[in-house]
């Protein structure tokens, strides 16, 4: 089989396909951020997929999965989770990560004492929306409501995310940088410039890239701390999906398949750092053996997917400058949630109106707003 | 004094169907998408188009991140554009009067960060405006002025921003100055010595209002070219902090690109557009009343 | 008001070439002295050094006594008049009148009345509001005089005033700056190459050349006793024929020197017929006539060369005659063929 592999930046490439589409020129076969799925969904550029493999982590096929059908095959997995430094953490006194939000609070604190006045414990980059997403989706009320006809962010359940936040900023615990502002993270982290960092994946390979392999122990990874007990994370990472224009189908679907094996999963692993969808490949070495993966292994079985809707980024996105603002102390968290509300609602005004028109039993909220949603 | 003859209409001809493929049938074709709620949906199914007339415009009266782009943007404008001038000014002048050996060095130096690449230019003064390894703060630091987050503090970045735009900006008008220097004849410097003016005043009397006509072109070069900021930002800031450098031209690029709202979009470059008429149309009409010979 | 002294002045630029060399001269309290010389002889840069526009070399300029040689421009009390007038393009004829009050800090009431004045004076009094740019030749070169007037200056400098003007009209602001002169009764260097300019102008003239002076007489005696061969050559048009003592018909009648001699003839001295038994003639063959209307410009071939006269209208003149012209001895001017200095016959 001969494959034309075409390399995209991953900041334009969604520009790039959903160009290709409206052209009526997509590729045959792409590998998708999984929140660009939904816009490629809802411009019916996709065919849907055969289920290829049986061990694929729920949560990531999930969130390909819309009105039912699957229209993405995950290749790679992806969460948020800590990375910390075990060894400062030891010397405030601690053995491990906390597991709840109070615990990882007293935590940093202790850090903050050891470190002094002008350290930073955490380490979450303020341009980057998934820290404040994870502790949303740690809580139980989702953020958009009514079939995702609203936003919810109002909802004491939001809130709640969204004091702690604040709270982190407020306090001098978190580092109001973005990422643009650190020139290499890796190497600022063995320092201790910061002990705990919430990030992906790929800083697995990235620490080991940057550090050199005496720095080894310096570095660990935890789950997420949740309200009350371990916490959830998002699910992301990317997906293959076949275009409907395409001729070649079935040979797409070969392409596919072979790239989800074993061998080519483990190599993917090897090469990039980025994790395999199938749990069956986490049973092989060098996954099985890295005691860094398993924190991973052990977030990946607790996520909650995203609301799978065009209009996700742009409302985390807002959600995130929001945060920022209310972070700042420019705006009270009631104030803010109340005016991003009407701020969502106005982004999905589109989307009420096209379900409204498909169908019209289901549609629930016929006027306005309704007080938010607190059970799930 | 100006007999019309329709060959001159064939001399344009070339120009204007080029001006008018690339320029006027766009502008139309974004008029038109002003006018309607185009987005991904109605990418998907033309049914999901409809003709809203000018919602986008009253939306954008009610958006406050457009609101604060305009400032954004006008801050840049009324703060850059006077910078930059004064800048190409006070440099055309030190280069004219430096010794001619080593004019041509300053020359090519100043020029150098016009002909750069904007966003290799940003980059630098990423690494440059660092707030704990940069050179400005590590110069900062040893005069014993702080270590300011230029990037990071809502206040700084909007200046270091424009810092960015005016010190890549300068170089052009410096070129075009010093050239309108030397056709300022000698004679004018002699007669005016003898008068009686001093340094200073044949610099306010004679070299200031001989420029004039040449820095009121660039002043509006340099408001078209700021007017439509981007790249900076794009690359320094990315729009933030609490979207202090998100200029109106960014704004659009988000709107139309990452969330595909062309309708949205359209509306902001079309008020772009007739910011930068009305201005145009402002500067034409209020020219002073000498305009070179 | 105040005489103008240059003493040994000399001026050498920066790469070693001499501008000028040794220059003496003077104008008196109230003079107008004509500097003449062809174009790079000096006279210009001799003028810039006496505004201050030029350092001075050697030697030393004095205004009224005081040596200047150190003094900036502004603190020299002269005005200068420049070739292409020098206006400022973008002020009014009323702003570049007052332009040296104002930048002296005169009082603003003060500088109205002197500006009106000095452009009643010029009538210029309806152009006020005009920038140049509106204005004709000749209201710019009297707005450019008016500026210099205007400050009341000890010495009036005036660079090549009139050469940028059409033949008409430069006449005209000749006889306008001569009674000028007259009556602001200032001293005034009048530079130019226009030897007729400089001879109507001047009440003395400096011929200047290779940057050194050639002679510093009258317009009279600059005309009628050259210093030299070359000043003989350069003042007065059509210029001076130049012989040997065999071009004339019979050489032993020739006035004889010391060493080797040419001599000189004005076109104008040569005579159709003998006034005096001493007068030499000259025989040659006419090969052009160019009729000026009141006088005709003959060319003719003699013995040794080619000679222009210029004579009263003669029926019997014609193209290709023979003809023979006199010349008065008074009027035969010598030149020693090794210095070109002038020899007294």
């Amino acid at each position: 089989m001969h494959v034309c592999v075409q390399e995209l930046a991953w900041s334009s490439a969604q520009v790039r396909l959903l160009s290709a589409v409206a052209a009526g020129d997509p590729p045959d076969v792409a590998q998708v951020g999984d929140t660009d799925l939904a816009m490629l969904v809802t411009l019916h550029a996709l065919r849907p997929q055969r289920r290829i493999a049986d061990d694929l982590f729920p949560g990531a096929l999930e969130v390909t999965r819309f009105d039912g059908i699957s229209y993405g095959v995950p290749w790679y997995v992806d969460t948020r989770l800590l990375f910390y430094r075990p060894d400062i953490l030891r010397r405030a006194g601690f053995n491990r990560p906390a597991r709840t939000w109070s615990g990882w609070l007293r935590q940093m604190r202790a850090v903050k004492r050891l470190l002094g006045p002008g350290q930073y414990p955490l380490l979450a980059p303020t341009n980057e929306y998934e820290f404040l997403e994870v502790l949303a989706l740690q809580q139980p009320a989702p953020m958009l409501r009514d079939g995702d006809r609203y936003g919810n962010f109002e909802s004491t359940s939001f809130r709640q995310a969204l004091s702690f936040y604040k709270g982190l900023y407020q306090r001098h615990l978190a580092a109001r940088i973005d990422d643009r502002q650190l020139v290499n993270l890796w190497w600022e982290m063995a320092r201790g410039d910061f002990v705990f960092y919430v990030s992906g994946p790929w800083n697995i390979g990235e620490f080991r890239r940057f550090l050199p392999p005496r720095d080894e122990a310096l570095w660990m990874t935890a789950p997420m701390p949740g309200p009350d007990g371990p916490g959830a994370s998002i699910i992301g990472g990317s997906d293959f999906v076949v275009f409907r224009a395409s001729h070649r189908a079935s040979v797409a679907h070969q392409f596919i398949r072979y790239m989800l094996a074993d061998p080519q999963q483990v190599r993917l692993y090897e090469i990039t750092g980025d994790l395999p969808s199938r749990r069956g490949v986490w049973r092989l070495p060098p996954l099985a053996t890295d005691v860094k993966l398993r924190a991973f292994h052990t977030q990946l079985e607790r996520v909650r997917p995203f609301e799978a809707i065009p209009e996700w980024d742009e409302i985390m996105d807002g959600m995130r400058r929001m945060a920022a603002r209310v972070a700042a102390g420019d705006v009270s968290v009631r104030s803010a949630t109340r005016r991003f509300d009407h701020a969502v609602d106005d982004w999905l005004a589109k989307r009420r109106e096209l379900l409204a028109r498909s169908m019209p039993a289901t549609a629930t909220a016929p006027h306005g707003r309704e007080p938010p949603v607190d059970s799930p | 004094m100006t007999r019309k003859h329709p060959s001159g209409v064939l001399f344009v001809l070339p120009a204007l169907l080029l001006l008018a493929l690339f320029v006027f049938i766009p502008l139309i074709g974004v008029f038109g998408l002003s006018l309607t709620d185009f987005d991904v949906y109605a990418l998907a199914d033309s049914a999901n188009l409809h003709l809203i007339g000018a919602a986008n415009y009253w939306h954008l009266l009610r958006d406050r991140q457009a609101w604060q782009a305009l400032e954004v943007t006008l801050v840049v404008v009324l703060v850059g554009v006077p910078a930059t001038l004064l800048l190409s000014l006070i440099s055309a002048l030190m280069i004219e009067s430096i010794a001619e050996r080593w004019r041509g060095l300053f020359r090519t130096a100043l020029f150098v960060p016009v002909v750069c690449s904007t966003v290799a230019i940003a980059i630098s003064w990423r690494y440059l405006l660092n707030t704990r390894f940069g050179l400005v703060n590590h110069l900062l630091a040893l005069l014993g002025l702080g270590t300011p987050d230029w990037l990071g503090s809502p206040n700084l970045a909007i200046l270091a921003i424009t810092l960015v735009v005016v010190w890549k900006g300068f170089g052009y008008g410096m070129i075009i100055v010093a050239a309108a220097r030397r056709e300022i004849p000698d004679e004018l410097y002699d007669a005016a010595r003898i008068e009686g003016a001093g340094v200073r005043q044949r610099l306010l009397r004679i070299t200031v209002p001989m420029l004039a006509p040449t820095l009121g072109l660039l002043a509006l070069l340099d408001v078209s070219g700021y007017w439509q900021l981007f790249a900076e930002p794009y690359v320094l800031t990315q729009g933030g902090p609490l979207g202090s450098t998100t200029s109106l031209l960014l704004l659009m690029y988000e709107r139309g690109f990452r969330w595909w709202r062309w309708g949205t979009a359209s509306a902001i470059a079309m008020a772009l557009t007739a910011v930068m008429w009305l201005f145009a149309w402002v500067q034409r009409h209020t020219r002073a009343g000498w305009r070179g010979e | 008001m105040a005489a103008l002294e240059i003493e040994n002045v000399g001026k050498i630029l920066r790469d070693g070439q001499a501008v000028l060399r040794d220059v003496t001269c003077a104008a008196r309290d109230g003079e107008l002295l004509a500097v003449v010389g062809p174009s790079g002889c000096g006279k210009s840069t001799l003028l810039r050094m006496v505004a201050g526009l030029e350092s001075v070399t050697s030697g030393v300029i004095r205004i009224g006594g005081q040596t200047v040689n150190e003094l900036a421009p502004q603190q020299r009390d002269v005005a200068m008049v420049f070739q292409n007038h020098a206006l400022y393009p973008h002020m009014t004829v009323y702003e570049n009148l007052a332009f040296g009050l104002l930048v002296r800090g005169t009082p603003r009431a003060n500088i109205d009345l002197r500006v009106r004045r000095t452009a009643a004076q010029l009538g210029l009094e309806a152009m006020l509001r005009r920038y140049p740019r509106e204005l004709s030749g000749g209201q710019r070169q009297r707005t450019a005089l008016g500026r210099a007037m205007l400050r009341q200056p000890a010495v009036f400098l005036l660079d090549e005033p009139l050469s940028s003007l059409d033949v008409p009209l430069r006449a005209e602001l000749r006889r306008e700056l001569s009674t000028l002169h007259r009556s602001l009764g200032t001293t005034m260097v009048y530079v130019t190459h226009d030897q007729s300019e400089a001879l109507s102008l001047g009440e003395r003239i400096v011929v200047l050349a290779g940057g050194r002076v050639q002679q510093i007489d009258t317009p009279v005696q600059v005309y009628h006793r050259p210093a030299n061969r070359f000043v003989a050559g350069f003042v007065g048009w059509p210029p001076m024929n130049f012989l040997a003592a065999e071009s004339f018909d019979d050489p032993t009648r020739v006035p004889a020197g010391e060493g080797a001699l040419e001599y000189g003839v004005r076109p104008e001295c040569f005579c159709a017929r003998p006034g005096g038994a001493d007068d030499l003639p000259l025989t040659g063959r006419i090969e052009r006539i160019e009729s000026q209307g009141s006088e005709w410009h003959l060319e003719l071939t003699h013995r040794l060369g080619q000679v222009l006269a210029r004579l009263r209208p003669e029926e019997a003149l014609r193209v290709g005659e023979q003809v023979r012209l006199w010349v008065k001895r008074e009027d035969l001017h010598a030149f020693d063929r090794a210095s070109g200095l002038r020899v007294e016959l």
